[in-house]
């Protein structure tokens, strides 16, 4: 420490006498440092892009044995194809189990997969080609930061080279994971997200490894609630959407169907996440008076938003809720205030005794009704179903060949009989719902034709201060 | 006899620091696996680290505005990658920075302490907003897609930048703007006093070391796919130069560098070990880390080492 | 005319929340020294108790401001009086203490939420309590009883600092630590209590907030971001900066709600950004 200082100071003192020569040099090694970095980083860049061009080649062969030559093998082998030569399937994934995105973890995806990988492993594991193979998971934690997640994802696919992995949490890691996927050509099932801006990147073919599993706005959920209101006889919607992802592909999807069904929207009001204070927005809305007000926010938002309506006695005919309104929790704390009001999903206990059987066990699994949610858990369940028999019909661990049947087959699950991929995308048959309705604290599907689970619409819903009283007047 | 001594030690620095830099270079021909992406991450943070160390560890300005920098450096990458080469990309994305923070130090001129370390935390979600907000209107949507760049690329881009990096930090302590920045952090009025231009030597200082910061960002970019402004002005890229600094220490250029690797590869290692107790774990390292080794690893490692020194010889 | 009584209402129902929200930061900064990145956490810590005593054993929030308010004091106590004590008494200066502080706040950051997450998950919950409007006015009860614990906490705290022993102390040891050393304050003492009440504020605005927005596990730091705001915005370790500051910025932000919602969050720090070049220590600031 003392060496230094005096090392400082003499230096220093150097610098005084002869500052100008001391200055002059400094100015030549600072340019001397310049030219050597910028060549140097010239170098690297171009020692970088040989080095790309040799790996493209030798990444090459193995992206055209990927998904090309797939028909050959499994046409090849006549003898039926060998049992892979370990005993497990290593499933990984990053999940969100710290963070922002904690929720989904612990109430949306992950009590899923959970549950799947214990009811596989209870009946003995997946059979692929004769053998019996349990499945053990390698979940990481990946605070809901996209860095952490994307780094984590491809130690899983570089480093402990797992058999599969799961999808991340919430679209835009999806987006992100898919550029992973499909540099180490792994399959990548969606899980929470989705959006049509993925669609369009897949039609281009630039996902080939890709499924899109959940609902969402163009093709599934915005028509329907579109063909609702029209049954319903509502003419009139002002619109309050989060200033994200979600919002704006939902507001902009609904304009479309809205217009096609020939409902006018009187406002459309983008609210950034994370506001304190909506009732002015409300107040507005409130003027405009139309008959159906939809909230495509996040559940914080929406949560804020039905309070203030609350507050204002402020009572549409109609109410849809986003992310987070089909969820027990927002039941939970409204109580009968949420009765009535509509939500983006959704499926119901209700629907077949199957179903009404999962429900019980995933209650069970997740520790109460409060975990548990109306959107998500079936398609995925439907979806790991789906997953699982893909690879037993793939008598394979290969990526390729599964993916190959992802595309083609269709399977039995607890969501429909007939579940299939149409280029890639969950076909819009099989989901059991769109949207849905809470009645006396009930999830119903309330999608026009054989989907609805219920004998009528609530419409227009029961005034926020009546509800809790007609829930308890309706059960007695 | 002090004198020879300490160019000893620096040519075995030195030729610790050319060993490293030459394993770092061969590494990608070593192994095509995660190692790379790892190295690489490592790398990134410790760019950050250093750059953020050159400005704030002499001068005691403690800035948060790292994330705005390299988010920048985010959306240079995602307009500019693919329609130019990726190297003019970097430099753009340098120069960008270079100029917002320019702007900022000309702002900040007045502020002292906690004062300017709020300001640059405003400053990176003020951006943040303000590019969702033209995002929305612009292009009506939220997120980008990137041209993406293989691994090995990105982690040679990155050498490179850290090379740089490390290069411009000796060479600003060691000229007069070391000095300048180091009197302006022991009394900054006394400093003005004694001719130094203050303002100039703070701003320019501030501006050089948020060029690498816009450099690491339009890199790592190129491994995203896709971004957002919540992923480019993340707020945890502000906060993680300064406790990774903070846990390697401030002392000299090789403490920032040993603190962002440990710390990242720590924070990996629990993240896959111990999932579910990982930010517990990492809490009570961070408060056991300034609470018994408050001048970092390499602050402990010097004591250590002058212990064993001081034992060695006779006592004075 | 109308409009603006309800930005100004509005605005001053919001300031209240975001006031009491900050004068806890804005204590611990200014006269422990301590940034504490953690603050928002002890926020969360107070709304889950106020929630978990609310549905367990229906206890009314405001009763439970009773239990939360002494146990966070505690807790901040006791931090204080080992771990940042600690740190004072090794920081060869006072700059030093400040980054050890804050880089021992943000160990705290991440040990309190992970505790929280085992004990209460990661789900959304709100505590239903006066969710309504005042008859005849449009005032939301929940917000209005949450500015009057504000503007009660505030006095009280007036008071205490200006009026008692120990208050004077905790005043002469946030002006010159050392010179009130030597007049015979107990400066480790007060620097504890002080840290303690801060955090006793914060976990008061937790149980107040629990009524009144969504809670999670994970919401600490969204809060900590206001108090930083908020406190700049008054000047650090002004207790009625922090009041004013959260006022100011709760109409501003109404007001830009009520013409382009998502420009809210830009005004904020557009504010903040031209009041530091205005007058650089904040409003109240000397």
């Amino acid at each position: 420490m003392a060496d230094e200082e005096t090392r400082e100071t003499t230096e220093e003192g150097l610098a005084e006498r002869k500052s100008l020569s001391r200055r002059e040099f400094l100015k030549y090694a600072g340019l001397a440092g310049a030219t050597v970095a910028v060549a140097g980083g010239l170098g690297g860049l171009v020692a970088a892009c040989k080095e790309e061009e040799t790996t493209t080649t030798t990444a090459g062969p193995t992206t055209t044995a990927g998904p090309t030559t797939t028909a050959g093998p499994t046409t090849t082998v006549v003898t039926g194809p060998e049992p892979p030569a370990k005993d497990k399937i290593v499933i990984g994934a990053a999940r969100p189990i710290s963070g922002v995105n904690a929720l989904f973890e612990q109430a949306h995806f992950g009590p899923a997969y959970k549950l799947w990988v214990e009811d596989v492993n209870a009946a003995g594991g997946l059979n692929v080609a004769g053998k019996k193979m349990p499945i053990e998971l390698k979940v990481y934690d990946d605070q809901s930061d996209l860095d952490t997640s994307m780094r984590l994802l491809t130690k899983l696919m570089e480093e402990d080279k797992v058999d599969f992995v799961f999808a991340p949490c919430s679209t835009a890691f999806l987006f992100a994971a898919a550029g992973v996927a499909n540099a180490h050509n792994y399959i990548l099932m969606s899980a929470e997200g989705g959006a049509t801006t993925l669609e369009t990147e897949m039609k281009k073919g630039k996902l080939p490894w890709f499924f899109q599993v959940l609902n969402y706005s163009n093709h599934a959920q915005m028509p329907v609630f579109a063909e609702i209101c029209k049954e319903l006889g509502a003419k009139t919607t002002s619109v309050m959407y989060i200033d994200d992802l979600h919002g704006i592909e939902y507001q902009s999807q609904w304009q479309v169907y809205a217009a096609s069904a020939g409902i006018e929207i009187l406002s459309n009001t983008a609210v950034p996440p994370g506001i304190k204070d909506v009732s002015s927005i409300i107040k507005k809305i409130q003027q405009e008076n139309p008959d159906i007000v939809c909230s495509f926010q996040y559940p914080p938002e929406n949560i804020l938003t039905i309070q203030t309506m609350m507050q204002l006695n402020y009572n549409p005919k109609g109410v849809l809720v986003g992310p987070g309104g089909s969820t027990q929790a927002i039941y939970d704390i409204f109580q009968g205030g949420m009765d009535g009001c509509m939500f983006e999903g959704a499926w119901s206990p209700k629907q077949s005794p199957e179903v009404q059987a999962y429900y019980e066990k995933l209650v069970k699994y997740v520790g109460g009704k409060a975990n548990v949610d109306f959107w998500g858990p079936l398609i995925y369940r439907a979806e790991l179903e789906f997953f699982g028999q893909a690879i037993e019909k793939a008598a394979t661990l290969d990526q390729a060949k599964v993916a190959e049947v992802m595309r083609t087959a269709h399977f039995k699950t607890i969501m429909s009989d007939d579940t299939f991929f149409t280029n890639q995308l969950l076909d819009v048959s099989c989901y059991a719902g769109q949207i849905g309705q809470w009645q006396n604290g009930f999830p119903q599907v309330i999608d026009p034709g054989p989907k609805r689970t219920t004998d009528k619409i609530w419409y227009p819903k029961p005034t926020w201060a009546e509800a809790p009283a007609l829930a308890t007047a309706s059960t007695t | 006899m002090g004198k020879f001594a300490l160019t000893k030690n620096r040519i075995v620095s030195l030729a610790i620091l050319v060993v490293i830099l030459v394993f770092l270079a061969l590494l990608p021909t070593i192994t095509k696996g995660y190692l790379v992406t790892l190295v690489a991450d490592m790398m990134r943070y410790a760019v950050l680290t250093v750059a953020w160390v050159v400005f704030c560890a002499p001068t005691g300005y403690l800035s948060l505005a790292t994330a705005a920098f390299y988010g920048l450096g985010f959306y240079v990458a995602a307009v500019f990658n693919g329609p130019l080469p990726f190297a003019v990309v970097i430099i753009i994305a340098g120069v960008v920075a270079f100029i917002v923070a320019l702007l900022i130090g000309l702002l900040t001129l007045r502020l002292r302490g906690v004062y300017f370390t709020i300001f640059t935390f405003a400053v990176v979600l003020l951006v943040n907003n303000v590019v969702l907000e033209v995002e929305r209107l612009v292009t009506g949507t939220r997120g980008r897609f990137v041209e993406t760049e293989t691994a090995q690329t990105a982690f040679y881009a990155m050498l490179v930048v850290l090379i740089a990096t490390l290069l411009t930090a000796v060479l600003i302590r060691r000229s007069r703007y070391g000095l300048a920045l180091q009197s302006i952090g022991e009394y900054e009025e006394a400093a003005a006093h004694s001719g130094i231009n203050v303002v100039m030597t703070k701003v320019l200082v501030f501006a050089t070391t948020s060029v690498f910061m816009g450099m690491a960002g339009a890199i790592i970019a190129t491994r995203r796919t896709y971004i957002d402004p919540g992923i480019a002005f993340n707020m945890t890229t502000s906060f993680l130069p300064v406790l990774m600094a903070m846990f390697g220490g401030m002392g000299n250029l090789v403490g920032p560098v040993i603190g962002a690797a440990v710390f990242t590869y720590i924070g990996e290692t629990l993240l896959t070990r111990f999932p579910d107790l990982y930010m517990l774990i990492f809490g009570v390292v961070l408060i056991l880390a300034i609470l018994f080794m408050p001048a970092g690893i390499l602050g402990l490692g010097q004591q250590l080492w002058r212990k064993v020194k001081g034992g060695r010889r006779a006592p004075a | 005319m109308v409009v603006l009584r309800d930005i100004v209402i509005t605005g001053l129902l919001l300031g209240g929340i975001l006031a009491l929200v900050s004068v806890g930061f804005s204590l611990q900064y200014g006269v422990a020294r301590v940034l504490n990145v953690s603050h928002g956490e002890f926020i969360m810590l107070g709304a889950f108790i106020t929630f978990w005593l609310f549905t367990s054993v229906d206890l009314n929030p405001l009763v439970s401001l009773v239990v939360t308010a002494p146990l966070i004091f505690v807790i901040g106590w006791f931090l204080h009086a080992t771990l940042f004590r600690r740190l004072m008494n090794t920081a060869p200066a006072l700059g030093v203490f400040e980054g050890w502080s804050m880089l021992a706040s943000f160990g705290l950051l991440y040990v309190v939420q992970n505790l929280a997450r085992i004990i209460w998950g990661s789900q959304t919950h709100q505590v239903i309590f006066l969710n309504r409007a005042v008859t005849g006015a449009q005032i939301p009860l929940n917000r209005l009883v949450a500015l009057g614990v504000c503007v009660v906490v505030g006095v009280v705290f007036y008071l205490f600092l200006t009026r008692t022993r120990l208050g004077k102390a905790i005043r002469a040891s946030a002006q010159d630590p050392t010179v009130a050393g030597m007049m015979g304050v107990n400066i480790n003492s007060v620097l504890a209590i002080c840290f303690g009440l801060g955090l006793a504020m914060a976990g008061i605005a937790g149980s107040l907030i629990s009524t009144v927005y969504a809670i999670q596990t994970s919401m600490g730091l969204q809060y900590t971001v206001i108090a930083m705001i908020v406190v700049i915005l008054g000047g650090l370790g002004s207790i009625t900066g922090a009041m004013i500051g959260g006022v100011v910025l709760g109409i501003v932000s109404q007001l830009v709600t009520h013409f382009q919602p998502t420009m809210t969050f830009i005004a904020y720090y557009v504010i903040i950004i031209i009041l530091l070049l205005a007058r650089p220590k904040g409003i109240m600031g000397k």
